[in-house]
C-alpha cells in the first residue's frame, strides 16, 4: 500500500462542493477515504456526494454555515455518529468581498474576519476535540497567497488568511503531543470554475502558438487537491506546523517586496 | 496502488540520488529505495565505491535499474562525469536529489578558513555542481524535478554549527533562485529541511545512548510521534512527493519534516 492513500479514513471538507474544496473531496475518495462535504448550499452538497458515491465511497452531505458554532458541532457530531471517527479535516471555507478599506465599516471587516478565519477556528477545534480523543488526525487549513503577500484591496480577507497561518502554527505546537498533524497550504492564482467564469484567467499560450510551460501558469484546483492528498496522508507523518505555498511561479513576482516596490507612490 | 493514487508514481522515471550510500545517516539510502519502490531508475552516488554497489543491488532487487557511481560530488569535473555516466546508461535525468551534506561542529570563533571553506563546500557547492550539470539536461528535456536536502539549521541557525548552518541557508535560497531561473523550461526545484533524524543504528546527531533508548521507548509501532525525532522514510516520503506529478504546481518551496521540535524556536 502507497503511503499517499487515505483508504478507509474519514474526512470532512468545508466548502466541499465547488472550485479547490470540490477537487479536494473526489481527490480523498480516489485516494481511499469516505468524505463529508460541508458548504452553505445543499444542492451543490448533494452533487458531489453523488460523484464521491459513484467513486465507491460514502458521503454524506451536511449544510453548514461554517461560521455558527451550533452548526459546525453538528456537522461534527453527524460524521463521527455516522461514521465512528473523524482523520482529517480540511477548514476550506471561505471569500472575498470587502469595500475601499477607508469605506469599510466595523460589520465589513467582521463578516470577512469571521467567514475566513473564525470558520477554521471553529473547524478546527471542533475536529481537534475529535482527533485528541483519538490520538490522532490530520487538520489542514486552507489559506491563501494573500494571507502573505500585501494585497492593499482586500485587507480583511489579507488578514484573515494570514491568522489562519499562524493560528496552524499555535495548534500544531499545542497538539504534536496527541499525534495531530496541523499544516497550512497557501494557494496561489488558481483557476477555478468561478474564476474562469469571470475571464479572468491568462491564456495557456503566446502569441506565436507555443506552449505556456504549467509553472508560469496558475494553478487548477487539481494541484492544490494533490497537495492536500499529501498533507492528509501517512506521507507527511513528521510534518507539522508548516505552510504549503501553491503558485506555480505565476505569482512569484507578487512576492511582498515587488508589491511593496510598485505600491511607492 | 489504487488508480487515485498514480500522481505519486515515479513510473520509469531516471531519478540520480547523491549520498546514497552507507556513508551518510541512511537518509539517502531510504530515498533511492523508496523511489525505485515508487517505479523510477535509480542512480545511486557517493564517495563510498562498496556502499554504492549495495544500495544499487537493493535498487535491482526492486525490479528497477540501477547504476552505481561513485563520485565526490565536490569536485565539479567528478560531476559532470557521473552526469554523462547516466546519460550513456539511462539516456535521461528526471529526478535529482541533492542529499550529499554533513555536519560540523565549532564555536564560531574558532571555525579556521579551512574548515569553513571545506563544510561549504561539502554542503552548498556540493548541491550546486549537481544542480547546474543535470539542470543542463533538464533544460534540454524540457523537464526535470530537483530535490534539495537542507536542513533545518539552515532556517533557525545552529549552535556551534555556523558554517554548517550557513551552508544550508544557502541551500534554502539556492532552491529559490534555481525554481525561478528555470520554471520556463518545466523544471522544479523544491527543498526539504529535516529537523532531527533517527536513524536505524542509533547514530542520532547529538543524541547519547540513554536518550535513544528513551527515544525508542517513545515510539508506537516503530513510529515516532511527532514530540521525537523523524525517520529517513519521513524524508523520503517527502522527497518522493516532490519528484512526483502531484507536486506539480509547487516550485521553490522549502518542506520542513520536523515534527515539532521547531516549536521552541523562531521559525
Amino acid at each position: 500500500m502507497s503511503v499517499f492513500e487515505l483508504q478507509d479514513k474519514v474526512a470532512i471538507v468545508t466548502g466541499g462542493a465547488t472550485g479547490i474544496g470540490e477537487q479536494i473531496s473526489l481527490a480523498y475518495a480516489r485516494a481511499g477515504a469516505h468524505v463529508v462535504v460541508a458548504s452553505r448550499n445543499q444542492e451543490n452538497l448533494d452533487r458531489v456526494a453523488a460523484e464521491i458515491q459513484a467513486l465507491g465511497r460514502e458521503s454524506l452531505a451536511i449544510a453548514t454555515d461554517v461560521t455558527v458554532p451550533d452548526q459546525v458541532e453538528n456537522l461534527i457530531q453527524r460524521t463521527v455518529e455516522r461514521f465512528g471517527r473523524l482523520d482529517i479535516m480540511v477548514a476550506n471555507s471561505g471569500g472575498g468581498g470587502f469595500p475601499p478599506i477607508e469605506k469599510a465599516t466595523l460589520a465589513d471587516w467582521d463578516r470577512q474576519i469571521s467567514l475566513n478565519l473564525n470558520s477554521a477556528f471553529l473547524c478546527d477545534v471542533a475536529a481537534g476535540k475529535v482527533m485528541i480523543e483519538q490520538k490522532s488526525g490530520k487538520i489542514i487549513n486552507v489559506s491563501s497567497t494573500a494571507g502573505i503577500n500585501l494585497n492593499p484591496g482586500m485587507a480583511a480577507y489579507a488578514a484573515a488568511k494570514a491568522g489562519m497561518i499562524n493560528l496552524t502554527k499555535s495548534l500544531a505546537v499545542s497538539w504534536a503531543r496527541h499525534n495531530i498533524n496541523v499544516n497550512c497550504i497557501a494557494p496561489g492564482f488558481t483557476a477555478t470554475a468561478g474564476i474562469r467564469k469571470a475571464g479572468i484567467v491568462p491564456p495557456d499560450t503566446r502569441p506565436d502558438g507555443s506552449k505556456i510551460p504549467p509553472l508560469l501558469l496558475p494553478n487548477e484546483p487539481e494541484h492544490v487537491a494533490d497537495l492536500a492528498v499529501f498533507l492528509a496522508s501517512e506521507g507527511s507523518a513528521h510534518v507539522t506546523g508548516e505552510l504549503m505555498i501553491i503558485r506555480g511561479l505565476f505569482n512569484m513576482e507578487r512576492s511582498d517586496d515587488v508589491m511593496r516596490d510598485r505600491a511607492k507612490p | 496502488m489504487g488508480d487515485g493514487m498514480s500522481k505519486f508514481d515515479l513510473d520509469d522515471k531516471v531519478a540520480i540520488v547523491t549520498g546514497a550510500g552507507g556513508t551518510g545517516h541512511g537518509v539517502g539510502r531510504c530515498i533511492a529505495l523508496a523511489f525505485a519502490r515508487a517505479g523510477a531508475h535509480v542512480v545511486v552516488v557517493d564517495r563510498d565505491e562498496r556502499s554504492v554497489a549495495v544500495v544499487a543491488s537493493e535498487v535491482e532487487a526492486l525490479g528497477r535499474r540501477s547504476l552505481a557511481v561513485t563520485c565526490d560530488v565536490t569536485v565539479a569535473g567528478q560531476v559532470d562525469d557521473m552526469v554523462e555516466t547516466t546519460l550513456a546508461t539511462l539516456g535521461r535525468v528526471d529526478i535529482l536529489a541533492n542529499n550529499v551534506g554533513g555536519t560540523a561542529f565549532s564555536r564560531p570563533e574558532d571555525i579556521s578558513p579551512e574548515a569553513w571553506t571545506e563544510n561549504i563546500a561539502l554542503n552548498l557547492n556540493s548541491t550546486f555542481f549537481c544542480c547546474a550539470a543535470v539542470g543542463k539536461v533538464m533544460i534540454r528535456q524540457q523537464a526535470g524535478k530537483i530535490i534539495n536536502i537542507a536542513s533545518t539549521s539552515g532556517i533557525k541557525g545552529e549552535e556551534n554549527m555556523a558554517h554548517y548552518a550557513a551552508a544550508k541557508a544557502g541551500i534554502i535560497n539556492l532552491t529559490k533562485s534555481l525554481a525561478i531561473s528555470w520554471s520556463e523550461y518545466g523544471i522544479n526545484v523544491n527543498c526539504i529541511a529535516p529537523g532531527r533524524i533517527a536513524v536505524p543504528e542509533h547514530a542520532i546527531d547529538g543524541m547519547s545512548e540513554g536518550e535513544y533508548t528513551k527515544l525508542k521507548a517513545a515510539q508506537v509501532d516503530g513510529a515516532p510521534g511527532l514530540t521525537v525525532p523523524g525517520r529517513p522514510e519521513d524524508i523520503a516520503n517527502s522527497a518522493v512527493f516532490f519528484a512526483s506529478a502531484a507536486s506539480d504546481l509547487i516550485s521553490a518551496e522549502t518542506l520542513a519534516v520536523r515534527g515539532s521540535e521547531w516549536a521552541s524556536v523562531y521559525s
